[in-house]
């Protein structure tokens, strides 16, 4: 498996898991696998979110740092705004349902992104399209199942094993998520492949109170086999509640928001 | 007489822009670049040329509801490509818009330097109405390679080191009749006083992006349409343009311009393109050795000269830091071909390296004809 390509798997489960990482602030409930994932999942991005990040690609001889503007409504509606590195910087995503758009300020112009586009290295980065606006996956494309329980980082949690269902289009064959048993976020991830080797290592910390909710603002994907090969994600501010509708992702948004 | 133009834009902006300077709030971007131009093969040898370019973004929000943008590029030229190529200096300091925003700083028959603004606009939003006067790109193009939507502003695929394209001077009205669609009008002003005047509606339909387009392109009538959508996984797009007889520009005769492409994207990150030009008035002769630099007028009807273009382009992401395309250019009539690999290294967060060849395969007298000599560039560019 090239560089590239471990990379980009690395890097879909990495912003799987933020988004998968918030508290519902609700305890104590008997839930099952799947609702724990569903509710980390969906309360995690809240319906209607707002949040700055930054990525560092890390690498034993380099590291790359992008950072972002993301405001989103449910899974359907995106938009994204690139604020680093500068030759990036002001670059525009935009997803609607099923339509995505680029728009490149430096030509005043918008992009529709096809469906094969997706699949395209986004920004340069080693991550691709599709891992923005794919962030239900793991509730929609697998099995999920408690296999045990284990405190993790001082927090209660539950182990919960995931497995693709046929047909699904998605890159691991396995994958365990440690999901705290009272505050919904996960808090450790591993992903296997196909034949059942461990490649990337989720572990997620840094917890702090990020509008109405805690959850953990800085998250580490490790390189099983690549001692040194890191991607870290940090969630710098974020609002849970904003006041958008569907109106708010257009294109006159994209070519104007800052 | 142009610079009184300025003048003008200048009083008309002060005076429009309102005077909340306390919100003000001003984004600075844009790069320096260092380039090498060798060529070879031509029939008479060529130095080396030394590009040193530096580009300057400024976005001024003065109040809610207001925008002033102004962008500047200072360019220094020396040596091979100013030596070998006769009246180098006075081409690239020619401004094609209304107000002249070039300015030539130095000439030598061995360099030139010059300043070019290729946006000095200011905009006004009132909810879902748009308005923007001044040096700005009015942006009708959907195709990666060709636009023959593009009647204010199309540029040229082969200049590959000006990605920012050029404006052009015009007004323009946008209203947006939903998150998808839009209403726009637009009236640009050339050099020579010609006058284009355009509207265009644009929508969302089933996951294609079309467009329709009418107006007169320097006194000539100009209809188009555009689409952006998708066949199975691959995208598909294209634009055709229909102008008239007469007006005042340089073609009178009647044309028909289409283009048309489509995309894959491998899950390799492998991106392949392909797409076509098709020019009613372009000729299957050979189009005679019309040098691929330094083409500063094209315009939507000049886009190819040649009855038929045929581009094919593959783009890899080697790795984060590496990324590889090779573009081609055929035309099938007087068998003649271009060649443009390109590889781009990120040096570090804000600075790349890069090289690619223009390389040109044909006979005397054909579009990409070999007598020009292949190019190759090397530069290295930060950004801020």
């Amino acid at each position: 498996m090239s560089l590239a390509r471990s990379a980009r798997k690395g890097l879909i489960a990495l912003i799987l898991a933020a988004f998968a990482t918030a508290s519902s602030g609700i305890a104590g409930q008997d839930l099952d696998a799947r609702e724990l994932v569903r509710r980390a999942n969906d309360l995690a991005r809240g319906l209607n979110s707002y949040s700055t990040a930054s990525m560092q690609i890390v690498r034993p001889d380099w590291t790359r740092e992008m950072a972002m503007k993301s405001w989103s409504l449910g899974t359907d509606y995106y938009l994204i705004l690139i604020t680093a590195p500068a030759r990036d910087k002001g670059q525009v995503f935009l997803k609607r349902e099923n339509d995505m758009w680029n728009w490149v300020p430096r030509v005043q112009r918008s992009v529709k992104i096809p469906p094969s586009m997706m699949n395209q290295s986004w920004m340069g980065s080693d991550f691709t399209n599709n891992d923005l606006v794919r962030v239900d996956s793991l509730v929609i494309d697998y099995t999920q199942e408690i296999v045990g329980q284990e405190t993790v980082e001082g927090h209660d949690t539950y182990q919960i094993e995931l497995m693709p269902l046929p047909e699904a289009p998605v890159v691991w064959g396995r994958v365990v998520l440690w999901i705290a048993k009272t505050e919904y976020f996960m808090l450790r991830a591993e992903y296997y492949d196909e034949d059942g080797e461990l490649i990337n290592r989720l572990t997620a910390s840094d917890v702090k109170l990020m509008d109405d909710r805690e959850i953990p603002t800085r998250m580490v994907m490790e390189d099983a086999k690549k001692p040194g090969h890191q991607t870290i994600m940090v969630t710098e501010t974020a609002d849970f509640h904003i006041d958008v509708d569907e109106a708010f992702f257009s294109q006159q948004r994209m070519r104007t928001v800052r | 007489m142009r610079l009184a133009r300025l003048a003008f834009l200048l009083l008309a902006v002060g005076a429009a822009a309102p005077a909340h300077a306390q919100n003000a709030a001003f984004e600075l971007s844009g790069f320096w670049e260092t380039l090498a131009i060798g060529v070879f093969g031509a029939r008479e040898s060529v130095p080396l040329t030394s590009q040193f370019n530096a580009r300057l973004d400024l976005r001024w929000y003065p109040t809610d509801g207001w925008e002033g943008y102004a962008a500047g590029r200072a360019l220094t030229t020396y040596g091979g490509i100013v030596e070998s190529v006769p009246g180098y200096g006075d081409l690239v300091t020619l401004d094609p818009g209304w107000l002249d925003l070039t300015y030539e700083i130095s000439s030598a028959n061995d360099h030139v330097a010059y300043v070019n603004f290729d946006r000095f606009s200011i905009q006004h939003t009132s909810g879902s109405l748009e308005m923007q006067a001044g040096r700005q790109r009015v942006n009708w193009g959907m195709n990666m390679v060709w636009n023959p939507n593009d009647i204010f502003n199309a540029a040229s695929f082969f200049d590959i080191t000006y990605i920012e394209k050029p404006g052009s001077d015009s007004m323009r009205v946008r209203y947006y009749t939903g998150p998808v669609s839009s209403a726009e009008a637009a009236v640009k002003v050339d050099y020579d006083d010609r006058v284009t005047a355009a509207g265009l509606f644009r929508t969302n339909v089933g996951g294609y992006d079309v467009q329709a387009l009418a107006g007169s392109v320097q006194g000539a009538v100009g209809v188009g349409f555009g689409w952006s959508g998708q066949l199975g996984a691959a995208g598909f797009n294209g634009e055709l343009t229909y102008f008239g007889p007469g007006g005042t520009g340089a073609i009178t005769d009647e044309q028909f311009i289409a283009s048309a492409g489509a995309n894959y994207t491998f899950a390799s990150s492998l991106m392949l393109t392909t797409e076509f030009i098709y020019n009613s008035l372009g000729t299957t002769e050979p189009v005679g050795n019309s040098p691929i630099l330094g083409t500063v007028f094209v315009d939507a009807r000049t886009l190819s000269l040649a009855r038929w273009n045929v581009m094919v382009a593959a783009q890899y992401q080697l790795s984060p830091l590496t990324r590889l395309g090779m573009a081609s250019v055929f035309n099938p009539n007087d068998h003649s071909a271009y060649v443009s690999p390109r590889l781009d290294y990120s040096l570090s967060n804000n600075i790349t390296l890069s090289a690619a060849g223009q390389l040109l395969f044909g006979g005397a007298e054909t579009q990409f004809s070999g007598d020009n000599g292949s190019s190759v560039f090397a530069w290295l560019k930060s950004s801020f």
